[in-house]
This record gives structure tokens, sequence and C-alpha cells, in this order.
């Protein structure tokens, strides 16, 4: 159960990690607040069956599958703009640096691999915490954070190669 | 100790801090003495994310509960307003001591009589009444004038007998005369003509009607 300042608090101590988690697969301002919303909104409905100390991991649960809905539908609308978008990018390859390289590799991951990473590196959980939050084993964790890692290493490998 | 595995596992193993300390320490060795190893790790490394929290505005503001944007010192600016408010209607001696409150209208126009007395002589009842009507009550044919407030003395009441003869001394009467447009028989007559002149126009303009020669000796 999570009373009013229970849930304020919450508000105050993590809308910004929820927001920084969204954004980094939604890319769009406006889309990011939306489903940041629709979370903390989800979390004051339920708040009789959310327990206030796992009121952070349940955000981030919530927040991956409204995340892995919107790409779904964005990536029914907008096949084109997503190519357009990489061959703008290929373009500009001189000019990437390696945070930049970092985020595109980021953004070709499948979802679940890149959730995983986001709440491993900027989050800080562990596997078991990640396995908690996406309903997923630790050995799978661990699986999918190898894969996901390898993909972004081998990408700028060939990046830095390239440049 | 040896290293077993491939090489990719073992430095993610070794990033994550899955290696226990032998394993460490067998690693370390191995970065050392061989650049490219050292090379991999270091991609390695850069495949870490890390970023700091992002500003969100007002996005927090909004989704807590209880609380609405705008508050803080507006909030208090607004409570005294509503109290100061409320105080105005609270009656108090200081109040009583203040002017009357009086609408922002249009006074009604008064017919102030003042009354003298008079040398009492004796006057006929329906001939004081008719003269009573007649002073008091505007003619409603006139329309011109109108008389809203009218302190009438009812002198029959107070001197059943004998009636006072009644003056009226001062008139302040604001006449209200309403703009009349000065049109005469000829006026309307000139307007009409122009207006049927202009339809004409436009319709000989728009080709409704086509353009006959005025019959002229000239023309022949």
């Amino acid at each position: 159960m999570i009373s009013e300042k229970q849930y304020n608090e919450t508000v105050k101590d993590f809308t910004r990690n929820v927001y920084r988690f969204v954004f980094k697969s939604v890319r769009d301002k406006e889309a990011t607040e939306d489903i940041v919303q629709d979370c903390f909104m989800k979390l004051w409905q339920n708040r009789t069956q959310v327990d206030a100390s796992k009121a952070r991991g349940w955000l981030f649960t919530v927040a991956h599958h409204a995340m892995i809905n919107y790409l779904k539908i964005q990536n029914r609308n907008t096949t084109l703009d997503h190519v357009e978008l990489k061959a703008a990018a290929a373009a500009k390859l001189p000019d990437f640096d390696l945070k930049e390289i970092i985020e595109r590799s980021l953004l070709d991951l499948p979802p679940l691999q890149r959730s995983i990473i986001l709440l491993r590196d900027l989050e800080g959980y562990n596997y078991k915490e990640i396995g908690e939050i996406l309903q997923l084993g630790e050995s799978q964790v661990k699986v999918y954070l190898f894969r996901g890692r390898k993909k972004i290493k081998d990408s700028i490998k060939v990046l830095s190669a390239v440049i | 100790m040896k290293l077993e595995g491939d090489i990719d596992e073992l430095v993610f193993d070794y990033l994550e801090g899955n290696l226990d300390k032998e394993e460490q320490e067998a690693f370390n060795l191995l970065k050392e003495e061989n650049e490219t190893f050292n090379h991999n790790v270091r991609l390695w490394q850069n495949a870490y994310i890390s970023e700091g929290l992002p500003e969100t505005g007002d996005l927090e503001q909004r989704l807590m509960i209880g609380r609405q944007p705008g508050t803080g010192i507006m909030s208090k600016v607004g409570l005294v307003t509503i109290i100061v408010g409320l105080l105005s209607f609270v009656p108090s001696s200081i109040n009583e001591k203040l002017p009357e409150f009086r609408p922002l209208q249009e006074e009604p126009p008064v017919a102030v009589i003042v009354t003298e007395p008079t040398p009492v002589r004796k006057t006929n009842r329906k001939e004081f009444k008719e003269q009573k009507e007649q002073i008091v009550e505007p003619s409603p044919s006139s329309g011109m004038i109108e008389v809203s407030e009218v302190q009438v003395v009812d002198l029959w009441k107070t001197v059943p007998v004998t009636l006072p003869s009644v003056t009226i001394k001062a008139l302040e009467l604001r006449l209200v005369t309403e703009r009349v447009p000065a049109y005469t028989d000829r006026d309307i007559n000139r307007l009409k003509r122009r207006q049927l002149e202009r339809r004409r126009a436009g319709e000989f303009k728009a080709g409704n009607i086509p353009y006959v020669v005025p019959l002229s000796s000239k023309n022949f």
C-alpha cells in the first residue's frame, strides 16, 4: 500500500530516472513524458497492490512495457523514417563521436537488451533485480546483457575503424 | 591460474565483476602483456553507458498529488486576497462610519416639493384632490419627463378640514430627451429615390436591363 506522501516521494525520487530510461529508447520528449505520466498514473491506480519499497522496480516494469508498446506502434508507422534516419546518420559518420556511436548502437539493439543495459548501467541494478523487473531469469539477463554489450562493442570497433 | 573460455566472455565477466580474485590477477597480467587484448578490453569498457539525470522541468509537479502548479508564493497571495475579500463582508464599526453605499447608476430625476405654512382657508375637497393630482403626477402623454421619486405629503389626512395652499418652490428635474431623426417626408422621398436609382444602376451594371437610348430628335 502506498500513501499519498509515499507516492509524492516516489515521484520526486524516481521521475527523472524513469524519464531517462524511457527517453533512451523513445527519443521523443513528448512521447516520453506521456509514458512517464502513464506509469505514475498506473502506480497511483494500483497503490493498494504495490509495496512502497518496490515502487521503483514496479515503475521500471511498467515503463519497459509501455516503451515496447510505443515502439511497436512507431515501427508500424515510421519504417521509412527510420531508414532515412539511418542514411542521414551514415552520411554524418565523420562527425560521430564515441557517445553518439554508443547512442546509435543502443538504438539498434532489441528493446529487451537495451532495457537490460540501461537498467544495469544507469540504474545500477544487479542481475536478480533486472530479472524481477523484466520477468526474466538471472542467467537470461546475463546472456542478454552480454549480447547487447558485445553488439555495442562491435559497433564501436567497426565505426572507429571507419573513422 | 589459467584463463579459459571465449575472450569476449572473459572480458565481460571481468568488467562485470564476475571473476574471483585469482582470475582477476591472471586477467590483469594478460592485459599488461598483450596489447591486442588490452585494446579489446578498452573497447569493451567503452560499451558501458554513463549519463546524468535529465531535467524534467515541471513534470514532477504535475505528477504529484495534492499539489498544483502555482503553489508557494502565488497560493499565499491568493489566500490573503480571499481573506481580505471575505473581511469586507463582515459588519464592523468601521464600516458603519463609512458613507452609505450607492450603486453607480444614473440617479432618477427627483421632484422636490416644498410646502410652506400658509393661512388657513377653506377649500372644496374635490377641488383639492384634482389640484394634487395635477401637481404630483406627470402627464403620461408627454413622455419626456420621468419622475420616479416624488415626495407626496398626504395633507388630507393631516389636515382633514382646512387645506393649506401648496406651492412648488423648487423643482429639480432632469429632462430625458430622445433623439428623433428629423426626417421629413421630403427627406424620405429623396432617400427612396436614391435607393431606386442605385438599384437600377446595379441591375444595369449586371446586364439585366438593356440600355435604352432616350428618344430625342438628335438621335434621328
